[in-house]
């Protein structure tokens, strides 16, 4: 998912999230689809929909809302932040490079990642998005366009203190496969 | 008690700190963007104000550094700290060329506008920008940042990273 920032009015925040807030899936004002949750149709016939099943049931419908949720605020975050980084390069005299965000914005539409990076622009007009957790874990990614990503790797391996650090230049498919082989995926995904 | 300034080129003791100062496209939520320590356009290296020249406490070093600087700092930007010696040696223990960082004072003369400022300080090595050293070695730095981060301009309160 992935908002415009020059017409950030486009966003209308998705359709599931509705049921996040109807915990009873019925009755609701919205369009009959609402009220029917899918996974309803799979129960057998023969199973009584005992409070304890309907609570689960609730559960299962409403992670999937509150995923695209938590999708929606993270693209409008982004949307923000890129706007303040404009902003931010006019204030430097530093140049914002198209090129760079194309990429970035290709690559949330094909990793469609869940954690929110924070985002930086630097001198030379490229974003860096970058992935971080407490145990000083991280992927780093510079956007230098034409598909084209600059990562920085670390990544703590199993069962040890030890840092497995890496740096280079690849293209974007490249890079995640990178990204996968160092087992850093879940910076990527919360 | 008053100071001498200290000698141009000497070193920063390794139990000293420096503060350098992030703009705001290099710090969001607490988390720094390593580009914000490797050299600015026309810096032969990354510019820093030695704390300890100050008199304790800490938040007293800090608007010491904000009252000498000679950048405009923007009301989003921040004061970074690093102890010099930590850096030094994990930067050099964890490069894979082993780089090693010199924090030195670099005191600056008092001109027209702007008052001598004995705190100035650079740290040589860090390799430019845009370079395949400049990657890894930016990131290294930012691991030895220290906890808070200040904003560079009073009255903001501090950002626990």
């Amino acid at each position: 998912m992935w908002l415009d920032v020059s017409s950030p009015t486009a966003f209308a925040p998705p359709r599931p999230a509705i049921l996040y807030y109807d915990p009873a899936g019925r009755g609701c004002a919205g369009p009959a689809h609402y009220a029917h949750p899918r996974r309803l149709g799979q129960l057998s016939p023969n199973t009584s929909a005992s409070t304890e099943l309907v609570g689960e049931l609730r559960l299962q419908t409403g992670e999937r809302p509150a995923r695209d949720l938590d999708k929606a605020r993270m693209a409008v975050e982004i949307s923000k932040r890129l706007q303040f980084l404009k902003i931010e390069a006019e204030i430097d005299c530093v140049p914002f490079s198209e090129a760079s965000l194309a990429d970035f914005r290709a690559l949330i539409r094909e990793t469609g990642f869940h954690a929110r990076p924070s985002l930086f622009l630097n001198d030379n007009g490229n974003l860096r998005a970058l992935w971080k957790n407490d145990r000083r874990e991280q992927i780093g990614l510079q956007f230098l366009g034409d598909g084209n990503i600059q990562f920085v790797i670390f990544k703590q391996r199993k069962g040890t203190l030890c840092m497995a650090r890496v740096a280079g230049i690849d293209a974007k498919d490249k890079v995640l496969g990178h990204i996968k082989v160092s087992g850093a995926e879940g910076l990527l995904f919360g | 008690m008053i100071k001498t300034a200290p000698q141009k080129g000497s070193s920063i003791p390794d139990d000293d700190h420096i503060l350098r100062y992030i703009r705001p496209r290099h710090v969001e939520n607490g988390i720094v963007n390593g580009d914000g320590f490797l050299a600015r356009p026309r810096e032969d290296a990354p510019s820093v104000n030695w704390l300890e020249w100050f008199e304790p406490p800490l938040e007293n070093q800090v608007a010491g550094v904000r009252s000498v600087t000679r950048l405009t700092n923007a009301k989003l930007g921040h004061l970074v700290r690093l102890n010099a010696g930590q850096t030094t040696r994990y930067v050099r223990e964890n490069d894979p060329n082993g780089l090693t960082l010199s924090f030195v004072h670099d005191p600056l003369d008092g001109d027209g506008t702007h008052p001598p400022d004995p705190s100035h300080s650079l740290i040589v090595g860090v390799p430019v920008q845009d370079t395949p050293e400049a990657a890894l070695v930016r990131d290294l730095i930012v691991d030895c940042v220290l906890t808070p981060l200040f904003p560079a301009v009073a009255s903001i309160r501090p950002v626990k990273a």
